[in-house]
């Protein structure tokens, strides 16, 4: 999906550097920002760093972003090629004290999740796992995000039946291994 | 899935593929085929789940903090883009690390490397001059880690512990405690050199960690350590603001704990401002109670954080008397500007029990600017459990009382009191109070009333919008008095 005609502007501001412009345009998609960098990297406080780290870059290559697919596509290509590399983005601070360490709360979780039995979650946790990072990516934004094969294909860098077999060999491993959890 | 169209199936019906031909024929395929059924069944529950797994609230300031970087300073750096090297000039310096450091060993220069807050080698006391010195209580020896990871020796890390070995043990402790994975990725992992560990070691850990049983455990063995900075740390834990089943239980092993206590005694006479006092508010201890009124009655800013400290659900009940002393203190000593917005401030996010503990206080005490402290309280609290006691007043002999409570009234929810109140109304000492504390709460019941009073424009339109403060209560009041009665 292309820019909106009501983000154009924006874009345009933020083409030429506008902070403002680029926080307004990428506010929306923090929430699957966020969820897709926890999937990813299975820890709550490097999902907040890579979130960061993507919109650091994103914001940084702007000129980069022709508008040929919506910005949440391109948010989450560039994330992807970031946990690929952890290396790249990945601080390792020296230690401080308790006291003046500053310590995020944990990610503010839907009520929804409270209610999915624990061990169901954390089969589920494990099943994702072990999935590649770009079955993992491919499984998690057409089933949670609901992308289609062509801007999951945009955001693995594949083509649309790489895509479509991608989301299906990941569908299929989960449920192999958590098969019985699942019934109704 | 062991039809072959189960795969097709899937794209189709689940993830509206369009590429597949014959979707009639499929269709037909999946209602005859058991196998496929099953398959989309599954599928279908496993996209919900993980659409319900994944869900995050992002709130303003986490979407602040994500922001920050972007939003700080001229142009942001990405974390990695000074750290980038070329392969080859990388391997060069490899290289080059690799000839010096044979070369060093070769020449016998240097035996290891320094560590913070170690002495120089030549200041070291050597082997031969003193006996091996048992490791200090507060210190654990780190367990061995498996076969293989061990091998792999990390590079040195600059850390702030006293050694790059061993750890205090109330630090690991109080990490537990606060369920802090940060500190603990960032001090206990990298001392653990847990970061070239196997994954399994990794997520065992993390999956430990997340137990309330595990952390309470820990915050025992911290509640029985003698160390002041392991107190310190245990202050500050019961201190904190955030949501945790753990600091309840906690809290009321500590309230049993002279200890514990004592030092929370001390630390408060030293440190009035410091994280004692919203520990002390919640450990709901005699002598403690009696420090905290000396230290908030000339301190509002204090008692304004004690109260906050006592917000939520996890507190102890019967706090209220506390907080009433302190507004009584506050409010002779002529420290509070205006103490119609306090109540607002303290009472509304205490625990359930309070509204009936003010009711009580206001019913046992013969302290009128005390029971005026309650009613105030009560109407900040909102709950409709009040609406007894309220009701009384409202038809007691105190007229002064009388107003406040219907004021009170007024902030309660329309919909869960208001039939009572118009039921109430004709029978009433004081119907125009019932009336007004209706029109405050904006009900539907009292708006045709308000229709056919015999007011000016702007009255009817002030007594229809309602939400009345003290002041333009006794006003609304007064206007369903001398109007209300003429044009029914």
């Amino acid at each position: 999906m292309v820019p909106t005609q009501a983000e154009q502007p924006l874009l345009s501001r933020l083409r030429a550097g506008d902070p403002a412009a680029f926080q307004t345009l990428v506010r929306p998609h923090l929430g699957a920002l966020l969820a897709l960098s926890r999937r990813l990297t299975g820890d709550t406080h490097w999902a907040e760093d890579l979130v960061q780290e993507t919109l650091v870059r994103a914001f940084q290559n702007r000129q980069g972003f022709r508008g040929e697919a919506s910005l949440q596509t391109w948010l989450f290509k560039i994330q992807l090629r970031l946990a690929r590399d952890p290396g790249r983005w990945q601080k390792q601070e020296p230690a401080g004290s308790l006291e003046s360490l500053e310590v995020p709360d944990r990610l503010a979780v839907l009520p929804a999740d409270a209610a999915l039995s624990r061990e169901l979650r954390d089969r589920l946790d494990e099943a994702m796992e072990r999935l590649s990072l770009r079955q993992r990516t491919a499984l998690h934004l057409r089933a949670v995000q609901g992308l289609d094969y062509r801007a999951i294909a945009a955001v693995v860098g594949s083509s649309r039946a790489a895509a479509r077999m991608l989301v299906l060999a990941a569908r299929k491993k989960v449920l192999d291994r958590l098969g019985r959890y699942l019934e109704p | 899935m062991s039809c072959a169209y189960g795969h097709i199936v899937i794209a189709v019906c689940l993830d509206g593929d369009s590429d597949h031909e014959g979707g009639d024929q499929l269709l037909r395929h999946l209602s005859a085929c058991l196998d496929c059924q099953q398959a989309l069944r599954q599928a279908r529950l496993l996209d919900a789940a993980l659409a319900t797994s994944s869900g995050v609230a992002v709130d303003d300031a986490l979407a602040e903090r994500l922001l920050r970087p972007v939003c700080a300073g001229p142009e942001p750096v990405p974390a990695g883009a000074g750290l980038r090297l070329r392969p080859v000039p990388l391997l060069l310096g490899a290289a080059a690390l690799v000839l010096l450091g044979a070369a060093l060993v070769l020449f016998g220069v240097g035996t290891g490397y320094l560590r913070i807050g170690e002495p120089p080698q030549d200041q070291r006391p050597s082997v031969s001059q003193e006996p091996p010195t048992a490791a200090p209580e507060d210190v654990i020896p780190l367990p061995e880690l498996p076969n293989g990871a061990g091998a792999r020796r990390p590079a040195p890390r600059r850390l702030l512990t006293p050694s790059r070995s061993r750890i205090p043990e109330y630090l690991v402790l109080a990490a537990v405690l606060r369920d802090d994975r940060q500190q603990l990725r960032q001090v206990v992992l990298p001392a653990l050199a847990l970061a070239t560990a196997p994954a399994w070691a990794r997520l065992r850990l993390q999956a430990v960690l997340v137990q309330d049983h595990i952390r309470e455990q820990a915050g025992r063995q911290l509640l029985e350590s003698r160390l002041p900075r392991a107190r310190r740390e245990l202050t500050a834990y019961l201190a904190q603001g955030r949501q945790d089943p753990v600091l309840a239980r906690m809290l009321a092993r500590a309230r049993s704990h002279p200890g514990l206590l004592g030092w929370v005694r001390g630390e408060l006479r030293r440190h009035p401002d410091g994280p004692a006092l919203a520990a002390a508010a919640r450990l709901a201890d005699p002598g403690l109670d009696r420090l905290l009124r000396e230290a908030c009655r000339h301190n509002p800013g204090r008692a304004h954080r004690l109260a906050g400290a006592l917000a939520g659900i996890h507190n102890r009940s019967g706090r209220t008397r506390l907080l009433l002393d302190l507004w009584q203190a506050l409010a002779d000593r002529s420290l509070l500007a205006d103490d119609h917005r306090l109540p607002n401030r303290w009472f509304p996010a205490l625990p359930p029990a309070t509204t009936l503990e003010l009711c009580a206080v206001a019913r046992a005490t013969g302290n009128a600017n005390r029971r005026r402290h309650c009613i105030l309280a009560l109407g900040a609290r909102q709950d409709p459990r009040a609406l007894p006691y309220l009701l009384d007043l409202i038809c007691g002999h105190r007229h002064g009382d009388a107003e406040l409570a219907a004021h009170a009234l007024s902030q309660l929810p329309a919909t869960d009191v208001d039939a009572q109140l118009v039921a109430l109304e004709p029978r009433t000492r004081r119907p125009h109070l019932l009336l007004a504390a209706l029109a405050g709460m904006c009900s539907p019941r009292v708006q045709s009333r308000i229709q056919k009073m015999s007011l000016t424009q702007t009255e009817r339109q002030f007594l229809a919008a309602g939400r009345f403060n003290p002041k333009q209560f006794t006003l609304a009041a007064r206007l369903f008095r001398e109007r209300g009665r003429f044009t029914d």
